[in-house]
């Protein structure tokens, strides 16, 4: 090897430390980046390879009741239909002892399990269902406790429990584990639905059409809608899919999103700190380049020379970031699948991925050193050989010297402190950035986890924090009421009417003129609604025809306060709202809600007086008062014979919604943990680079007196007055770009949060700076209390 | 033989901006040196010794006059080619040795060779233990420097200066920092060279030194003198 390499090599291996920590900090960058792109293209492919395994459908239709097999062979006539399949899904009580629990839980049946067409389930182990057999779905043995192959589910049939064995563990794409799924799936056989659910039909069907488009299907919706309703039967809704993507695709892109731009910005902090590093080890090395100079060396030459130890850095950081990056990729895309129920694939390192690795390994740490070094180079020789070469000497000329130097009147050791700290403008300005980005990454992320719980919170105050049950008939108000209102832990009661509908704008027709709107009647003066209004007022008793309309329904529509819109309500035909005011809320799909007053909504459905849907509200808001008013009410109407159709408790779905976000806000923080490593790695390495560069000063306080304690108080104080500072520029920086992120972040995921910050987690950031500070500073202080004086003095 | 010119000084000046205002730490001097020449440079401390020094080996430039040494005009030279001019005509050496802390006493002296491609990489180590014959160091040639002495340094830093066979050589106070004793051994190795036909030359404040050095050039407050009048 040739002498000059040789000298690079030792002078890496004399740097142990500070050669660590640049690895190290382009480890974190490269594997950020890594973990996250191998993660978004393992999910993405994998979603769509068994999205297109399964055979899918092109719509998924929800049907208002049930149709046999002969209406699915009649709707597959339709020319503009391909295929028709058709499945039963029912709500049930399960438990897995007798002397246990209800459960809620749902039974799921083909014609033909094994032989399905669309969207097909997959035998992970045993068998398909058969008579008194039954299938489990795979992720709700783990979410739900749901037994394995052998054990024994009882089902809830006329009161009694009924046992059945589990023989097969199933998955199905629709399906999916906790909190994305409430309660458990089984499947069943069509003998088995029929005893347990007590009636046999298809509720949903699965269709094709010979030639995919949104077009066609839409066509082919209405076409199966117009001889379903020939039938006196209809869809609820329907959902159009994607051949070829999965139908969550969007909302996995838009996170994968938001995490490769959180990837990208601790791989910034990684080149910062890079710079930060080679620009002191260069600084070092400033007498040296002159000697090179001096025996010979051209600036090429020493150019050639650093760039090659540099280059050597990012080598050995790959050795780091490509096994982590790879494995952390491949585990975070197995846990997104698993939320998905989509099965991983094992183990597998990408080769683009590692490519765009070792790209980013090998260039980032050049592009961050090529100006130190050249800086470096660049330094004359006489100057370089000099001892009054660089940054030696010029304390007190500038204007952050004055300024620290005129605090007068601190302790000497403060002073210190204070002074030293912004010795090096451009080491403290990049150290600054790392820490204050990481600090507004946090607290930005906490005001998201917080708006994002506000958001949902806001919502079930406004729509019924409450009981919500739903009778199968509608029933006569004014005698439930009383009924309900004269039960247990209930404070009082009120009835709803919800119905499916399509919205137009008046004088339209046609394809894509008609949306998909769910009308909900509310009482006037209802204690319960108290609706969020981005525009107009709320509803009043006096108003004619007068509506609520979601929001982001009407930016749909393009209507707006005062507009009339036409709503094609089921069994009552055309009529003309007006839009009174705009609400906020994530109910319905895709937030399609409408509200009306329910006595105006029941003349116009010729439905006066009568209403399914209760919604109740108890003594107290809290989980056991509503399940308890829950299982009561239940109970209560049963022995009545009026059958409760679904219940809700707000409080477990409020709990469950805030579980649903919670992953996102959580995968977020852990990226801003990530970050705040890269920054207090920063932190340790600006000060331990401090350390070295004073190791003279150093020597001289001891010299005259200073014990170790005194050196250490003079480091840790540097530190923590770094960590600080940086926490007054986070905090305004996070507070300031919070709402932007959280606007941003709820239109990539499609929940229009409402902004609020989280003043909290300012606190606890100044906790974590005050702890990482002094974490950061331990190493570098103790090291700067071991310098002898002699040795100080004689270094160099 | 005709003596040839190899450091040829017409009236050069070198003013540093100080910040208390402009330093001349040079006026206009001129100075000639024959080749084989041992020269002495004396003088109080800030009296412009390094600069005149800096100014024959090319580390700095002057503010004015020119210079031409091993009958080269370094005025128009790029630092690039003031550090391979340098590398294989001029051997210098510092008076804090500065020898490479990471490299042994061989690789330190191999290194100028690499720099300036002298000779083939197989002939470097058995041409680098010759020079350290010449000084006396061939059992230390695989210590790192700061395992010697300052004397042992030293001499590694000598043999290093003639690592490319320069024609002249510079030190810079090179006994500045040794003790009698070793400052005593390293001046003889001077006068060696010097009888092997180098040009020498050499600050120093050592008077008895001074003594030994055939010429000796006086620099008082940015001016130079030889024998009480200022050369030319
Ligand atoms: N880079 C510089 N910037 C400003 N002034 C300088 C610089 N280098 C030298 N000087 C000034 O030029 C004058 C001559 O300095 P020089 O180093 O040549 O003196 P010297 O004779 O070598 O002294 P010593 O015996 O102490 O080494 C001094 O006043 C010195 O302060
Ligand atoms: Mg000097």
């Amino acid at each position: 090897m040739k002498i000059s390499f040789l000298k690079v090599w030792r002078d890496l291996w004399l740097n142990k430390g500070r050669t660590l920590m640049v690895i190290m900090s382009i480890s974190v960058g490269v594997m950020a980046v890594g973990m996250v792109v191998s993660s978004n293209i393992l999910v993405t492919r994998q979603m769509g390879d068994t999205h297109i395994e399964s055979n899918p459908s092109h719509a998924l239709l929800y049907l208002a009741g049930v149709v046999d097999e002969d209406t699915i062979s009649s709707l597959e006539r339709i020319p503009s239909v391909k295929g028709v399949e058709g499945y039963s899904n029912s709500y049930i009580k399960w438990k897995t002892t007798l002397d246990g629990k209800w459960e809620d839980g749902s039974i799921i049946s083909y014609a033909e399990l094994e032989n399905q067409t669309y969207d097909k389930m997959t035998l992970k182990d045993g068998a398909w269902p058969e008579s008194k057999f039954i299938g489990v779905e795979e992720v709700h043995i783990q979410s739900f406790n749901a037994p394995e192959i052998g054990g024994t589910v009882y089902f809830e049939i006329n009161e009694h429990p009924r046992a059945y064995t589990v023989n097969g563990i199933l998955r199905n794409p629709w399906v999916f584990p906790a909190p994305m799924s409430e309660n458990a799936a089984f499947y069943v056989t069509q003998n088995d639905f029929a005893k347990i659910a007590g009636y046999y039909g298809f509720d949903t069907l699965q269709i094709t059409v010979p030639e995919y488009s949104k077009e066609n299907v839409e066509f082919a919706i209405d076409e199966i809608n117009d001889k379903l309703e020939f039938q006196g039967m209809s869809i609820a809704f329907s959902e159009i899919l994607h051949p070829e993507e999965h139908f969550l695709q969007e909302i996995v892109s838009g996170v994968g999103l938001v995490l490769t731009v959180m990837a990208i910005a601790s791989l910034g902090l990684s080149v910062m700190l890079v710079i930060n590093t080679i620009n002191a080890l260069i600084a070092q090395q400033i007498p040296q380049i002159g000697i090179m100079k001096t025996i010979g060396s051209t600036r090429r030459q020493i150019t050639i020379l650093y760039m090659s130890a540099i280059f050597i850095y990012g080598l050995l950081s790959l050795v780091i970031a490509v096994p982590i990056g790879a494995y952390a990729g491949n585990a975070l895309a197995k846990w997104m699948l698993n939320l998905l129920n989509v099965p991983a694939t094992p183990f597998e390192i990408l080769p683009n991925v590692l490519l765009l690795q070792i790209f980013i390994g090998l260039i980032t740490p050049l592009v961050a050193g090529i100006f130190p070094i050249l800086k470096g180079v660049a330094i004359p020789a006489a100057q370089a050989i000099s001892q009054t070469g660089i940054g030696r000497g010029q304390y007190g000329y500038r204007l952050i010297d004055r300024l620290t130097s005129g605090i007068r009147g601190i302790p000497i050791l403060a002073a210190l402190a204070l002074r030293n700290t912004f010795r090096r403008p451009g080491r403290v300005a990049l150290t600054l950035l790392t820490l204050t980005i990481s600090g507004a990454f946090f607290i930005m992320v906490s005001s998201t986890q917080y708006s994002f719980v506000k958001t949902i919170d806001t919502i079930f105050d406004g729509f019924g924090n409450e009981v919500q049950i739903e009778f199968e008939q509608d029933q006569r108000i004014e005698e439930v009421i009383p009924l309900i209102e004269s039960r247990p832990n209930v404070k009082n009661a009120e009835m709803w009417v919800f119905r499916i509908a399509d919205a137009k704008v008046p004088g339209t027709s046609g394809p894509g003129s008609e949306y998909e709107v769910f009308v909900r009647g509310v009482p006037s003066k209802s204690p319960i609604f108290k609706p969020k209004l981005t525009a107009g007022r709320t509803l009043d008793p006096a108003d004619a025809r007068a509506i609520l309309l979601n929001q982001k329904l009407a930016g749909k529509m393009g209507v707006g306060i005062g507009d009339e819109i036409v709503i094609d309500l089921p069994d009552a035909g055309e009529s003309n709202w007006t839009i009174v005011g705009l609400v906020f809320d994530l109910g319905g799909r895709d937030q399609n809600t409408a509200f009306a007053d329910i006595d105006t909504l029941n003349r116009t459905l010729n439905n006066v007086g009568k209403s399914a849907v209760v919604m109740i509200q108890g003594t107290e808001q809290n989980l056991e008062i509503q399940q308890a008013i829950e299982a009561d009410m239940i109970e209560f109407f049963d022995a009545k014979g009026m059958t409760i159709d679904s219940s809700a408790v707000a409080t477990e779905e409020r709990n469950n919604a805030a579980a649903q976000f919670g992953i996102l806000t959580n995968l977020l923080m852990m990226m801003t943990v990530m970050m705040a490593i890269v920054g207090s790695m920063g932190l340790s390495g600006t000060l331990s680079i401090n350390v070295i560069e004073r190791r003279r000063e150093i020597g001289v306080m001891r010299a005259v007196g200073a014990s170790s304690k005194d050196v250490g108080i003079v480091f840790t104080g540097e530190g923590l007055m770094l960590g600080l500072t940086s926490w007054l520029f986070a905090v305004p920086i996070g507070l300031g770009v919070g709402p932007v992120f959280v606007k941003a972040l709820g239109s990539v995921i499609d929940f229009p949060a409402e902004y609020h910050p989280a003043i909290n987690s300012v606190w606890i950031w100044f906790g974590i700076v005050v702890v990482l500070s002094i974490v950061a500073s331990w190493i570098p202080a103790r090291r700067a209390t071991q310098i002898s004086v002699n040795e100080s003095l004689a270094y160099e | 033989m005709a003596k040839n010119i190899i450091i040829d000084l017409q009236g050069i000046g070198k003013t540093f901006d100080g910040p208390a205002g402009p330093i001349h730490a040079l006026k206009e001097v001129s100075l000639k040196v024959y080749s084989g020449e041992f020269v002495g440079v004396r003088g109080p401390s800030g009296s412009g010794k390094s600069t005149l020094i800096n100014m024959i080996t090319g580390i700095d430039r002057p503010t004015r006059g020119a210079v031409k040494v091993t009958g080269e005009l370094l005025n128009n030279m790029s630092e690039d080619q003031l550090a391979r001019w340098r590398g294989k005509n001029v051997g210098v050496i510092f008076q804090f040795f500065q020898l490479l802390p990471t490299l042994t006493v061989m690789e330190n002296i191999i290194l100028p060779m690499e720099f300036c491609h002298a000779w083939k990489p197989k002939e470097r180590p058995e041409r680098a233990m010759h020079l350290l014959d010449q000084v006396g160091m061939t059992d230390q040639a695989q210590k790192l420097p700061n395992m010697l002495s300052g004397g042992q340094q030293q001499r590694a830093a000598i043999a290093r200066s003639l690592a490319n066979e320069p024609a002249l050589v510079i030190g810079d106070e090179p006994t500045g920092n040794l003790d009698s004793k070793s400052a005593d051994k390293v001046f003889y190795l001077f006068e060696e060279l010097v009888k092997q036909g180098k040009t020498f030359m050499m600050v120093t404040h050592d008077l008895g030194l001074a003594s030994r050095i055939p010429r000796v050039i006086e620099v008082l407050d940015g001016d130079l003198f030889e024998n009480g009048n200022r050369p030319k």
